[in-house]
């Protein structure tokens, strides 16, 4: 099958004009670059060799509706698109990666015949809430395997769920529980939760760290530092071994360590990094 | 976490119908962004919609590959036509008039389009509505 996709080329105030004429001709959808200048090109897609006459009328009719001049519209080709297995392609481009000492992270479509030993994490790499891969992240699970011996972890920020995943398959015994403030990533940690089959052993909740959260043998934050440091007597005071902050940029580290200092945290025990990324371990 | 973006992919699709075919399947795969991941959050959204109602969508990409979206106004011709109850606006509204449209009914579209208008007047939304209403070959009562 070919696709045939008509590009126009116009002065940006008539881009809703253009889209609602190439839609009303029978596009399956459109597509803008619009850089915020001048002109902004929109190209729409058809199953069918559009009818060149059909389409300047229906051009002509809409900047009439929306009282724009007939000269708004600069250009106008028509391209073939060879239709491909767009999503196979996707596919194929996301392959397992390893991450730190312990783990692979995988989406759930790849086949691993040899893991050679390291523990897979399956996400499905999606909606902004991380794809696992970020330095932010890789710093996150490096720490936690060195540092977690077990019991509680705590998980502030959790995202795709990720870090907690990864407790829970370090230490099957573990006490897991992991917060987020946005409803959306929790469903989406707790989606990736299942598909490791450790969704039974995490206890997922909306919400943020403060008085009523248990303490944690490791707390793991993987935030912003401004999210961070008004956060920081809590996470303190939940931690009961060590805590991990995340999500600093190398700009930022003075922000954080003044912050710790005026909680009576002289020196983290380790300050990781990963391009312009900070990790501490406090 | 703070993430870089690393573009924008500005899209059109009807209401409720994303599928991995062009535009969706071209634009987001040389992007790297989850295909079918957007299509099942797009059309989620927009399931409640009327079907006809084209809706664009701005994507963020960020640095991982990962995305946000967030859908826009669909365009006002749409938004008339629909509330009108008329398939297509007339080729010659003075002579040829294809339906009418409520004072009411241009204030509410005036108001949805409002974030998309360049403007903050709903007086000057709502002239901006009736005159694409009348250039329809609508009737404004």
């Amino acid at each position: 099958m070919i696709w045939y996709a008509i590009d126009v080329t116009l002065v940006s105030k008539a881009l809703e004009a253009a889209e609602y004429a190439l839609m009303e001709a029978g596009a399956a959808g459109c597509e803008v670059e619009d850089e915020g200048g001048e002109f902004s090109r929109v190209s729409a897609y058809y199953d069918r060799v559009p009818e060149r006459e059909e389409l300047r009328a229906a051009l002509l009719d809409a900047l009439r509706i929306y009282d724009l001049p007939s000269s708004s519209v600069r250009e106008m080709s028509l391209r073939e698109v060879a239709d491909r297995d767009w999503l196979g392609e996707w596919k194929k481009s996301w392959q397992p990666v390893e991450v730190g000492e312990r783990f692979l992270v995988a989406p759930p479509w790849s086949e691993i015949s040899d893991s050679q030993g390291r523990i897979i994490l399956r996400i499905e790499p999606g909606m902004a809430f991380g794809t696992g891969t970020h330095e932010t992240t890789r710093l996150c699970l490096a720490a936690i395997e060195k540092y977690f011996k077990g019991g509680s972890f705590l998980d502030v920020g959790t995202g795709t769920g990720i870090l907690s995943i990864a407790s829970a398959k370090l230490f099957p015994t573990a006490r897991i529980q992991a917060c987020d403030v946005d409803a959306e990533a929790i469903e989406i940690a707790r989606e990736n939760a299942r598909l490791n089959d450790v969704a039974e052993r995490i206890r997922f909740r909306v919400g943020t760290v403060d008085e009523t959260t248990a303490s944690a043998n490791l707390t793991c934050a993987n935030l912003t530092a401004d999210v961070i440091v008004p956060l920081l007597p809590a996470l303190v005071g939940v931690t009961c071994g060590r805590l991990i902050l995340s999500g600093i940029l190398d700009s930022q580290i003075e922000l954080v360590h003044s912050r710790l200092q005026e909680l009576g945290i002289k020196e983290p025990i380790e300050i990781a990094t990963d391009g312009e990324w900070i990790a501490l371990v406090i | 976490m703070a993430k870089k973006i690393t573009g924008y992919i500005k899209l059109q699709v009807p209401a409720g119908k994303a599928n991995p075919a062009p535009p969706i399947g071209p634009a987001l795969g040389q992007h790297g962004v989850n295909i079918m991941e957007f299509c099942k959050a797009f059309n989620a959204k927009t399931a409640q919609m009327d079907p006809d109602l084209k809706i664009p969508v701005v994507i963020t990409v960020y640095a991982d590959r990962s995305f946000t979206f967030e859908t826009k106004t669909p365009p006002a011709a749409d938004l008339l036509k629909k509330a009108a109850g008329i398939a297509k606006g007339s080729g010659s509204p003075k002579r040829e008039k294809v339906g009418t449209i409520s004072r009411s009914k241009i204030e509410e579209i005036a108001k949805t389009k409002m974030p998309d208008l360049n403007t903050t007047s709903l007086e000057n939304a709502v002239r901006t509505i009736e005159g694409t209403a009348r250039q329809m070959g609508l009737t404004i009562e």
